[in-house]
């Protein structure tokens, strides 16, 4: 056998294989990045909601995690603890993705942590973090700028996501109503590039964040979606039939 | 226009399927076809040969994955294409790099009758990417089905370069161990 002939009958493999090596990759966080994450976010939050709490004084052994089971394509997969909060899926691949997380917080902080997907929408993570319960409008603000200034400099060490409002970054004008909630879009211009071993791969992309005026939430859609288009998935999301309904606004 | 759409055109002989396939798969077909051919022109040129080919195979062929379909004729074509337009200058290029590192697989001292059924040697090698993990099918068939450079490969997958050399190199020594167990090689 030549090696032309290999060559060849590799191009006559199965579809379903090369349609697997097709599929975006799904990213799984390690318990290091999770508890990592967990601080972070409450780092962000303890900071944008200006409280006596310093993020050092978060206690990451106090958290109480729970398991996790993640069923994608009809699998079901133990990790043991973790949240999935990255991913990617085909809009051909049916979606049943649950993560929860539940830390010891404040009493008066809302928490839990989770992540689905539509059918629908090639790319789409929905997350609900830590926030302190009631956020007014302008905590939400800084929140977001938090936050993008965060997702800007993802690489660790992570006390440096509290340097400032990258450049880049722009929350668009009055917030818009959608369902009798106030919805911002945060566009992050820079850098076009994940950064490596990143949370997030949010850079380059949009981060919707909307408020109920008394929960923040946040969705991070492709960077290819249009304003129009973030506003129809948001709305379907509202309609739409999703086993975790009763979490949304 | 959903894949089955596409597919009934070809069936009701209506010349918008070749369009609607461009529409949807031109551009995966030519990035096949270019990172075979590295030329721009030849690769545009296979494009619309896998055309004219899909026109002329559906029907009968109602293929089950259409994009897959025409990622195989494309890859088909480009590589009798580079095989011509390089029979007499064999270089570096990516295709012929690709070659020298399956030929790792395929000792050239083999003394078995090794002029293999090609059902036969698909067989063989679906099954042995059956065989090995997920992550490793997918790397192998990346660099040898489509001909990604391994940077790309790493940057998809989130490693090293040197990671995916390695792992390509591993599935490649296990690849050789498979077709001598087969008894193709020696």
């Amino acid at each position: 056998m030549k090696k032309e002939e290999l060559f060849e009958a590799i191009g006559s493999v199965d579809d379903e294989l090369l349609a697997h090596s097709e599929r975006p990759v799904i990213r799984r966080m390690n318990i290091g990045k999770i508890i990592l994450i967990a601080a972070m976010i409450a780092v962000l939050t303890v900071s944008a909601a200006a409280t006596v709490v310093h993020f050092r004084s978060v206690q990451l052994q106090d958290a109480q995690l729970v398991p996790v089971k993640v069923k994608v394509r009809h699998e079901t997969f133990e990790y043991g603890y973790g949240v999935i909060l990255d991913y990617e899926l085909d809009e051909n691949t049916p979606i049943e993705v649950q993560t929860k997380y539940l830390p010891s917080v404040p009493e008066n902080w809302k928490c839990g942590l989770r992540t689905s997907a539509r059918s629908d929408g090639r790319l789409i993570k929905f997350a609900k973090g830590w926030y302190p319960n009631p956020l007014n409008k302008d905590e939400m603000v800084t929140y977001i700028q938090m936050a993008v200034g965060y997702l800007e400099d993802s690489r660790y060490p992570y006390a440096d996501i509290l340097s400032g409002i990258p450049d880049g970054v722009e929350v668009t004008g009055s917030p818009e109503q959608l369902g009798g909630h106030d919805v911002y879009v945060v566009r992050i211009s820079a850098p076009t590039e994940p950064v490596p071993n990143s949370i997030y791969m949010a850079c380059g992309e949009t981060i919707v964040y909307w408020c109920d005026g008394e929960n923040l939430f946040s969705l991070t859609c492709p960077a290819w979606m249009e304003e129009t288009q973030i506003v129809q998935m948001l709305e379907s999301l509202y309609v739409v039939e999703d086993p975790f309904a009763d979490d949304l606004p | 226009m959903q894949d089955e759409q596409i597919i009934d055109l070809y069936f009701d002989r209506d010349e918008n399927a070749i369009s609607q396939t461009k529409l949807v798969y031109g551009h995966y077909c030519f990035a096949i076809a270019e990172n075979i051919l590295g030329n721009r022109e030849d690769a545009e040129e296979t494009v619309s040969d896998t055309l004219l080919q899909a026109w002329n195979s559906i029907p009968p062929t109602r293929p089950t994955r259409l994009k897959q379909y025409l990622g195989k004729i494309a890859r088909n074509l480009a590589f009798s294409l580079w095989r011509s337009s390089n029979a007499q200058k064999r270089g570096a290029d990516r295709t012929a790099v690709a070659l020298e590192e399956l030929g790792e697989c395929v000792p050239s001292d083999s003394h078995v009758e090794d002029r293999l059924q090609e059902k036969e040697l698909r067989d063989t090698i679906n099954a042995f990417l059956r065989e090995v993990s997920e992550r490793e099918s997918d790397i192998f068939l990346r660099r040898y089905f489509y001909l990604e450079e391994t940077r790309t490969i790493a940057k998809h997958y989130r490693m090293s370069e040197g990671n995916v050399l390695q792992v390509l190199s591993r599935t490649r020594k296990k690849l050789k161990l498979h077709l001598i167990k087969e008894g193709y090689v020696v």
